[in-house]
């Protein structure tokens, strides 16, 4: 019986936990009192976090594909394939016929470990991850806006603001250690909340108020916000002129956008749109928080450069308990985009197209070539992949046959891949597809970091020794490197690779694993005296000024029409995460939602004349699935929620492809769908 | 009887516990957090839990984040395993449940070595669950010969959240009032008084005779143990009217959020369960520290057979499960007789306070507080007890 100090894996608030190993398996999950966030508490899946560790159905050992076939193989036997193979795609074809999906599950080291692998050893920018999938709209608006594009305030300041405009959040079902706080501002110290969300959520029943807005149509009730705030002269006159640039173009967009059209546009009452303007803008300490119904758009960077604007017009960024604030939604998806697992850009966001930081790189790494053609995304890749253009795809620790829009596409594209290697815990839908696939080890088997929301870098330790003939996935990482003939990738042990990001990355230039006990320290953290900054943007914005970036409405790719007359959300629940790999695997929450539901209106149900319980079929132009119907007003009439936990009837088999043309980000939140009683 | 023992024995008294027992102490983990811990046999590594143990300082003062019954009950366990037999490949072979355990199990009794006197009162609750009408072997096997040497709590541990005075289950062990126990520690600054419950405390005590000075005069030992209890009683922050709590809701119908309209009082403790679940997110925390809570899922932890459904092996497995949760109450039908979360709300302090004091002879609530500690919205029994009380009031 010992008890290691981690880091939680679901979410990234980033709870701070005990796991209790018996020597053979993993027996108990205890959150930490005195850690910052959790503060003694966890959501059910933090509690339940052991169980999937435990799991009969993680994989044991290598398997190569021999003869359509997955079957048993030495790591060696693997290895030396996978490198044989890159290098040859690579010599054949060039760097660019070569594609690397890091993952937001995996630890800072491994992840920066990937962008060396894909650029120092492979000479390619094709590194991406699902960060594409969530907030890669978030990092591209709010660089372009304010410079930074992370979180600016911390967890600690929904303690201590008194409006929280929350939209596109199910927070209390994905992000529950931030959700309880602002359900006990509102309570217990009479925050205000501020509800833009197209369904009733958990947090409606605390809203002052909820705009039920109609789904993509964010771009238009945030400009009417700006609208009226500019009317009534609540705009922050002095911040404006010392703060920010760009302010003449966005009044004269926003002044496009009565309350009238917005009404008419988003569904929204003129009498809601105008209270929630005045609230939020006269209100000092007022927190804007968001997620993937704001960036799971085709105008998604659009949408989240809209927030920005609104919360500059009213000073509310650069203060605690004010600012702008994406909730990340893995564990270290904040992580994985600051070390670089992107496709333009280095560790610390260092433009790859830069010939300085290149060299830099360069010098670091002690390669000749780093390439300077900016990479393609999660979303190119594949599609690049069925065009045959890409002909070996390296995925570790994600799951798209299950979480990337239209799966009948994206599997064709798997299928298509020359050479698909897959490294996981388990034997994913997507690792079905994988001509090899590698055991790894789970969060509770090796040591790292992972960044939370709040850009806190924290550690990850050791609780037990990997399953079977499982291998963390940092030192598979630089097992390929060296099998491919590079020498630079040597490591005891991970805090060494946490020093080489320091050494290269300016925002993580103070940390070291010492600094980082018990509870880490958040980034910027440039170097080693800086105590980590619990917001950003304080004095000035990390671009200088900040940049008023007006944008234009623009409605949905797929609306509904009359041969598929609903419009379709997806989304996530509280007992679920992402695909289910792990909380499907745990019994108590599996238990609780052990299959798919499609959340339908009342008035649709009758219609349909469908109750709770019925089977329908769901139908888009890209694919069909059966599932039970659950009627509830959560959802209003002409609109339709499936979860994307289920392999069983997958939600993305009827998503679309179309992506923010800057972000690449997919339209998951929405498309047209018909339902028929089955 | 009284003796006393010396601060710095307290290691090597552990050190020489180890030879009968396996001693259980609570430790001061990285995050600063106490959790209790197996005292290990030897090593470099008891050392470091015994300068962790800091006697006398935070690890004894403080309280565990997870009471004791994980000792004999933890979150998880393997009940037992199977295999498919390779003759047979459809038939399951289970391996027998006690030679499993007995391989597993470490020899000699458990010691609880310096828990609080609320969480000895809810062992012997969980004792009785598992013990009386239906013999629980994984929890037997576990807590058989067992013993708990509690450390009185002279002042309430952080977070004050606590209630034990109002429970009547602290902060000291008191024989006067009718408290059954073997060994209570007694923090002094040099050292502990030690008081002797029980013949089996007595012979603990003789066991380790040359630890523990019988003082030759006994009044002034006697004399200061009176001081510090009565000084422990004043100390206490947090009181809550327990027993008209109880009374009140002994006197109400089953199932309050479920049951029909009736009476203001049925009305205001209605209202009480659901603003309660309506803060609630289901996280199961109260359930899972609570040190009386015994609920258990079963599930099946299987390989299969690589692309096929066909099991190869598995394990039984145990884990904690509670009121909380919907699934822990919906029949197989779908229907669920506590649907909505008000209802499950309404189970649980019902539970607590009403169901289980017939079976025990008292509420199943020692006032450790821990439930208001881990909840991430702040709700928890003291919560719960005032606005009980106060409804009664209107």
């Amino acid at each position: 019986m010992a008890r290691t100090l981690t880091t939680c894996i679901y979410c990234g608030c980033g709870c701070g936990l005990y796991l209790e190993s018996d020597g053979s398996r993993i027996i108990s999950t205890v959150p930490s009192r005195n850690h910052p966030v959790s503060r003694g508490s966890l959501c059910v899946k933090g509690w339940n976090s052991f169980e999937f560790i435990n799991s009969r159905e993680r994989l044991t050992e290598p398997l190569i594909r021999r003869n359509g076939k997955l079957v048993s193989a030495t790591w060696e036997q693997a290895v030396g394939l996978i490198a044989e193979k890159f290098l040859s795609y690579k010599n054949r074809y060039g760097s660019d016929s070569l594609a690397f999906l890091t993952s937001a599950k995996a630890t800072n080291e491994e992840n920066y470990l990937m962008m060396k692998l894909a650029r120092a050893v492979f000479g390619t920018n094709n590194i991406d991850h699902c960060a594409r999938l969530c907030h890669a709209s978030t990092v591209a608006g709010l660089a372009a806006t304010m410079g930074s594009g992370a979180m600016t305030n911390s967890v600690d300041d929904f303690d201590k603001a008194d409006c929280f405009l929350v939209t596109g959040s199910d927070t209390t079902g994905q992000h529950p250690l931030i959700g309880s706080r602002i359900i006990k501002s509102v309570l217990d110290r009479k925050a205000k909340l501020l509800l833009f969300d197209p369904r009733k959520i958990r947090l409606s029943k605390y809203a002052h108020l909820h705009a039920q807005i109609r789904g993509g149509t964010d771009a238009a009730w945030i400009n009417g916000l700006m609208h009226v705030i500019i009317r009534d002269g609540l705009a922050a006159d002095k911040y404006i002129s010392e703060r920010t640039e760009g302010y003449e173009d966005l009044a004269k967009v926003v002044k496009r956008y009565p309350p009238e059209y917005v009404e008419e546009v988003t569904g929204v009452p003129e009498s809601i749109l105008v209270e929630a303007a005045h609230i939020y803008a006269e209100t000092e300490k007022a927190m804007i928080v968001f997620a993937m119904g704001i960036t799971q758009h085709t105008t998604g960077v659009n949408n989240v450069k809209s927030l920005a604007n609104l919360a500059m017009l009213t000073a509310h960024a650069g203060f605690p308990a004010a600012g702008v604030n994406p909730l990340r939604g893995q564990n270290n998806v904040q992580g994985a985009c600051d070390v670089g697992g992107l496709p333009s850009v280095y560790s610390g966001y260092q433009k790859a197209g830069d010939p300085a930081v290149r060299s830099k790189f360069k010098k670091a790494w002690g390669v000749d070539f780093l390439p300077d053609k900016t990479g393609l995304t999660v979303t190119e890749i594949f599609a690049h992949a069925c065009m045959g253009n890409i002909k070996g795809i390296y995925i570790v620790g994600e799951n798209p046959a299950l979480s990337d829009p239209d799966l009948n596409h994206l599997k064709k594209c798997l299928k298509n891949t020359d050479f698909l290697v897959v490294q996981d815990l388990f034997l994913t839908e997507t690792a079905q597809y994988a001509d090899v696939v590698l055991p790894a080890s789970s969060f509770a088997e090796k040591d790292g970091t992972f960044t939370s929301t709040e850009r806190r870098v924290q550690r990850i330790r050791k609780a037990m020794e990997p399953a079977a003939s499982s291998v963390p996935d940092w030192k598979i990482v630089c097992s390929i490197a060296k099998a491919a003939g590079y020498n630079g990738m040597e490591y005891n042990d991970p805090s060494e690779i946490m020093d080489e990001i320091a050494s290269v990355t300016p925002i993580y230039g103070g940390i070291t694993y010492s600094r980082l006990d018990p509870f880490g320290l958040q980034w910027p953290c440039p170097d080693k005296e800086h105590p980590g900054t619990p917001y950003l943007h304080k004095g000035k914005f990390t671009r200088g000024k900040g940049l008023f970036l007006p944008v234009e409405y623009i409605p949905s790719v797929e609306q509904p029409d009359d041969d598929y007359p609903f419009l379709m959300t997806t989304g996530r629940t509280y007992w679920h995460f992402h695909t289910g790999t792990m909380t499907r695997r745990t019994s108590v929450l599996d238990r609780e939602i052990p299959e798919n539901f499609v959340e339908l209106n009342p008035e649709d149900a009758k219609t349909l004349d469908v109750k709770t319980g019925s089977m329908v079929c769901v139908t888009s132009r890209r694919g069909s699935i059966e599932v039970k119907a659950k009627v509830t007003d959560r959802v209003s009439a002409g609109s339709v929620f499936i979860p994307f936990h289920f392999k069983e009837s997958a939600a993305n088999l009827l998503t679309i492809r179309e992506v923010d043309p800057e972000a690449k980000i997919p339209e998951f939140k929405v498309c047209a769908v018909k339902i028929e009683k089955v | 009887m009284l003796y006393f023992l010396p601060e710095d024995l307290l290691n090597k008294l552990l050190i020489n516990l180890q030879q009968k027992w396996q001693v259980f102490v609570p430790l001061l983990q990285t995050g600063g957090d106490i959790l209790l811990e197996e005292l290990p046999e030897k090593g470099k590594y008891r050392e470091d839990c015994l300068n962790r143990l800091s006697p006398g300082s935070k690890a004894v003062n403080a309280q565990t984040i997870i009471p004791p019954k994980e000792v004999f009950f933890p979150q998880s366990e393997v009940m037992f395993k199977y295999s498919s037999d390779s003759q047979n490949p459809d038939q399951l072979k289970i391996d027998s449940l006690k030679d499993q355990a007995q391989k597993t199990n470490k020899p000699g009794p458990r010691l609880l070595f310096g828990i609080k006197p609320c969480d000895f009162h809810a062992l012997k609750i969980t004792d009785n669950f598992f013990k009386n009408g239906f013999e629980d072997f994984y929890y037997l096997n576990k807590s058989g010969n067992s013993m708990a040497i509690v450390f009185g709590c002279p002042t309430p541990p952080e977070p004050l959240s606590c209630f034990c005075s109002s429970t009547e289950t602290g902060p000291m062990l008191n024989k006067n009032s009718g408290h059954k126990f073997d060994v209570q520690f007694i923090a002094e600054e040099d050292g502990y008084i030690v008081e002797t419950g029980s013949e089996k405390g007595e012979k603990f005590i003789s066991d380790n005779s040359a630890f523990f000075k019988e003082p030759s005069d006994m009044e002034p030992l006697e004399k200061r143990a009176e001081l510090i209890k009565s000084n422990a009683l004043k100390n206490i922050k947090l009181s809550v009217p327990f027993n008209s709590a109880v009374e009140s809701m002994r006197n109400k119908d089953s199932g309050s959020a479920a049951g029909g309209a009736g009476s203001s009082e049925v009305e205001n403790t209605k209202d009480l369960y659901k603003s309660i679940a309506g803060r609630c997110i289901y996280c199961g925390a109260c359930l899972y520290v609570c040190p009386t809570c015994t609920c258990f899922n079963v599930y099946d932890n299987s390989s299969l057979r690589c692309g096929t459904s066909a099991i190869t092996g598995g394990e039984r497995v145990r884990v904690w499960d509670g009121c909380v949760f919907s699934g822990y109450t919906r029949e197989a039908s779908g229907h669920n007789p506590r649907a909505k979360a008000d209802m499950r709300a309404a189970r649980r302090y019902e539970h607590k306070l009403k169901y289980d004091v017939p079976v025990y002879g008292r509420s199943s609530c020692v006032g450790c507080g821990r439930c208001l500690t881990a909840c991430p919205v702040d709700t928890g029994m003291s919560v719960f007890i005032r606005g009980i009380t106060e409804n009664n009031e209107k």
